[in-house]
């Protein structure tokens, strides 16, 4: 966001806290306004759960997560410049601190191969064309669940999250070259366990 | 255009090809691959759709999320308890 906008919205003066912009509530939750931090809250608690809980697999974890992600949001409130959007910065804090959870329980997800397929493995079910015609969301939602953390973490990142290889692999600690295996393996995985349910139906 | 593409490499392959994370010329090889590869063409389709359903799962409509204003009740407490 450039300084003239962002100038621009500090001049504005709103008559809700709905009508205002995150820098805006998060200028007037540095300074204490409490209900100016609950507006934040409101409007990005969801997909800091959701990404908790795709990383975790795991709602209680999840709800526990989200809740010491916006402990460090009021805590730190006040060193949010406006470098990157809003959304963006909370994104990063959610992704570090579900890393650091990781991290503390020792259960850093592993970058290696479980159980790959071979190629012959793999090209087998297209035999059967109408065995993944089209993908349930929910489907896809629970295979997500069922993934090696490491290729979970990969995937939710790139492909539900959108970030690329480079940034995955600087929050990760890990090579470009990692990244993009794990996520090759992930989707590779997913789609095993995708063909096998539309198998089981 | 020197290299050889077997199914074993292209399916190795497939992830970066979709991302366009190759070279121009591994490209054209996986390209030219799956033009004539019914099965490695069968994975790359079924890949395809998953990620495009991936991004799809950004909505959130998927998730049963935590009730908003007891999420927000219960960060209340902690907060003042904590300052």
């Amino acid at each position: 966001m450039d300084q003239e906008q962002n100038n621009y919205e500090i001049a504005l003066i709103p008559e809700t806290a709905s009508a205002q912009t995150d820098i805006q509530l998060a200028q007037q939750s540095a300074a204490g306004d409490i209900g100016a931090f609950e507006e934040l809250y409101r409007r990005h608690m969801r997909r800091v759960y959701a990404l908790c809980l795709r990383m975790t697999a795991n709602a209680t974890e999840a709800e526990d997560l989200t809740q010491e992600v916006f402990t460090h949001l009021f805590r730190k409130i006040g060193g949010f410049r406006g470098e990157s959007t809003f959304t963006t910065w909370l994104h990063r804090l959610t992704v570090n601190l579900v890393l650091m959870h990781f991290r503390k329980r020792q259960s850093r997800p592993e970058f290696t191969s479980h159980n790959d397929e071979t190629p012959e493995e793999i090209v087998r079910g297209t035999e059967n064309p109408n065995a993944m015609p089209v993908i349930d969301r929910l489907a896809l939602e629970k295979a997500i669940a069922k993934l090696a953390p490491g290729y979970r973490t990969v995937f939710v990142l790139y492909d539900v999250e959108g970030y690329e290889h480079e940034e995955i692999a600087q929050m990760l600690n890990i090579s470009v070259g990692t990244s993009k295996s794990q996520l090759h393996r992930a989707r590779l995985n997913l789609r095993k366990l995708l063909r096998q349910q539309a198998d089981a139906d | 255009m020197i290299g050889h593409m077997n199914c074993a490499r292209s399916l190795t392959l497939l992830s970066d090809y979709h991302d366009g994370l190759l070279s121009e010329d591994e490209c054209a090889l996986v390209r030219a691959h799956l033009d004539c590869c019914t099965p490695c063409l069968g994975v790359f389709t079924d890949l395809q759709l998953i990620i495009v359903t991936s991004v799809e799962l950004r909505n959130g409509n998927t998730i049963n999320f935590p009730d908003e204003a007891v999420m927000w009740h219960q960060f209340k407490i902690a907060a003042y308890e904590s300052h």
